[in-house]
């Protein structure tokens, strides 16, 4: 069966004729790894900011020893250094680590918060693709619902329907309610947002059936507010518009 | 070994047995730096084993064909393990 034949396996690698054999090869593999060690520990292998672990010094060390290799006294040896003492090594690994440490350490942390820091940077990108943000889209849809005036209830009419341009005293277009979009901070100057449709690029407006009632006037009210907004989208809409 | 069937990697259950009894707090600390040293010594040994069985002849006569291979999987190892934690994340998880 396989598991016997991994005990055999494991027995003729740990038979004392077979270590006698290996030795010679392990000494020579620990000599190398006890210099690089050393060389470690004395920090000897610190060049100002850069440090060569010593792993690579002593695969740079074997590797300049190649040549030894074919020598038949040192073969066994290398097999089982290469072999078994690594997994051991492995195996061994595993006392320093706890399964905690696996996700809190090592690469993990780095990645993700070298992910943070991407998904900070493309934040507008991810707004004005409101698929990918459930949340964001609940929220924009409340602040909508607040601060709006109606609710929509398919494409056509969303484009006729986009909340009341706040106005100022003198008559300046202040910021949309619910602005707190990507766009808010860059555009809350007087005629600056930018107006497609009617629909305000950023914003996630309610779909159809999304708990929104409608009101009796809808359609009257549509039609007569498409000719105040959508004249010219940097213009300001005039003082009498209500 | 004789036959072709590959022996179950019996140190990585090693690992994670070791693993686990260092999790759950059982392994006093003198012990785990020892074998923290003593596997650190054993794998360096290991790497010198490896570094002189490695011959750039060798690998400069065969070609780059296996060298692009361990390029290859180096590289999708990498995707992986970033395409998952941003797959999870992306998941809420």
């Amino acid at each position: 069966m396989r598991s016997s034949a991994v005990a055999v396996d494991l027995a003729r690698l740990w038979a004392p004729d077979n270590l006698r054999r290996a030795a010679p090869g392990v000494a020579l593999c620990a000599a190398i790894a006890a210099v690089a060690f050393i060389a470690d520990t004395r920090s000897l292998l610190r060049f100002g900011a850069v440090w060569v672990p010593p792993l690579i010094l002593t695969l740079v060390i074997g590797m300049a020893l190649q040549p030894l290799s074919a020598r038949p006294i040192l073969k066994p040896g290398l097999e089982f250094a290469g072999r078994t003492l690594l997994r051991v090594g492995v195996a061994l690994f595993g006392a320093r680590l706890t399964f905690g440490q696996l996700v809190d350490d090592g690469a993990m942390p780095i990645l993700v918060a070298l992910y943070d820091r991407l998904r900070r940077l493309g934040r507008p990108l991810l707004r004005s693709q409101p698929r990918f943000r459930p949340a964001d889209r609940l929220r924009h849809r409340r602040v909508w619902r607040r601060g709006g005036n109606g609710c929509v209830r398919g494409p056509a009419q969303a484009r006729e329907f986009r909340p009341r341009p706040r106005l100022h005293r003198d008559g300046r277009q202040l910021p949309q309610h619910g602005g707190d979009g990507p766009l808010s901070a860059a555009a809350t100057g007087p005629g600056l947002l930018p107006v497609r449709d009617g629909r305000v690029p950023g914003r996630v407006y309610p779909r159809r059936g999304a708990g929104c009632r409608r009101r009796p006037d809808d359609g009257r009210q549509g039609t007569e507010r498409r000719h105040h907004h959508q004249a010219a989208p940097g213009r300001l809409p005039a003082a009498r518009d209500r | 070994v004789s036959d072709a069937r590959p022996a179950p990697p019996i140190f990585l259950f090693g690992f994670l047995a070791l693993a686990a009894l260092n999790s759950m707090g059982v392994v006093p600390p003198a012990v785990q730096a020892a074998a923290t040293q003593i596997s650190s010594f054993l794998i360096i040994t290991a790497i010198a084993a490896l570094g002189m069985k490695t011959s750039l002849l060798a690998l400069a006569r065969i070609g780059m064909g296996p060298v692009m291979l361990l390029i290859a999987e180096t590289v999708f190892i990498g995707l992986l393990v970033i395409g998952l934690i941003y797959g999870l994340r992306a998941l809420g998880l």
